[in-house]
């Protein structure tokens, strides 16, 4: 039992079984975390998803697990209308105290 | 009714001027003073393209900067002006401020915030950016990139 606790715990990538710990029930529309996302990645993630109501939503941490660079790729209604630059303030905002801890940050909007 | 509460309320009424006390969400000018944001005001509108980077265009000093000035060269804007921000603690956090953007590069067209690398690489790979030049005369009929326009 304590086994399978470290390996859902695991940072690995390498693990190509993802192990649905919660269930996703079909009407969702919210982008849905992955079970291999890094304590980081899923923060964000998470802050995203709601606020923005993200329907596709990818954290990447691009620092090699490090924390201080991450690439995100979000799609959301609320972004209908914008400019790309309003797009990009309202993700920011969000982010802004855990983006100081950040060395850097890419950004990829769609409105859909 | 708690009365500590009514004097929190009377207290925030009365000192309504001071900035610290007020619950609106007031964005705190911390690095941005006055001079410097009427410096950033005087930049931007004097140059038709305006880049806050990291390095110059000769030697830029991060990927991102890099590719802001590569975008930019390849749209033929020839002579774009640019601010190193690593010479400057002060404009590298009152920039950030400025604009309400927190990262570094930031590109300025005709006085107007376009926005940053990725922005630029999009509107870049879209054709808008070279619409945007066109359109505020920045880049002229003949210039820019070779289009791959069907003869």
């Amino acid at each position: 039992m304590s086994f399978l606790a470290r390996r859902i715990t695991s940072r690995s990538r390498l693990s190509t079984q993802s192990l649905r710990l919660y269930t996703t029930s079909p009407s969702t529309p919210l982008a849905a975390p992955s079970p291999n996302y890094t304590q980081g990645e899923r923060t964000i993630h998470e802050k995203l998803a709601n606020q923005l109501q993200a329907t596709k939503l990818l954290v990447s941490d691009v620092s090699g697990g490090c924390g201080s660079m991450y690439s995100i790729q979000i799609a959301s209604p609320l972004f209908k209308g914008q400019s790309l630059v309003k797009q990009h303030r309202m993700v920011t905002e969000l982010l802004s105290e855990d983006i100081k801890g950040m060395h850097g940050i890419q950004i990829k909007t769609e409105a859909v | 009714m708690n009365p500590s509460r009514n004097l929190f309320r009377l207290s925030s009424r009365v000192t309504a001027f001071s900035p610290i006390r007020t619950q609106a969400p007031i964005v705190w000018r911390r690095n941005l003073s006055d001079e410097l944001k009427s410096k950033i005001d005087k930049a931007v509108k004097e140059h038709d393209v305006l880049v806050f980077m990291k390095g110059n265009k000769e030697a830029p000093q991060c990927g991102f900067s890099r590719a802001v000035v590569q975008v930019l060269q390849i749209q033929g804007v020839q002579d774009f002006k640019t601010v190193n921000v690593l010479a400057d603690d002060e404009v590298r956090a009152g920039i950030k401020e400025y604009t309400s953007w927190p990262t570094i590069p930031q590109v300025f067209v005709k006085g107007e915030f376009v926005g940053g690398c990725d922005i630029m690489i999009n509107m870049h790979q879209s054709g808008e950016l070279d619409q945007l030049l066109r359109d505020k005369g920045v880049i002229k009929a003949e210039q820019g990139e070779q289009g791959t326009e069907a003869a």
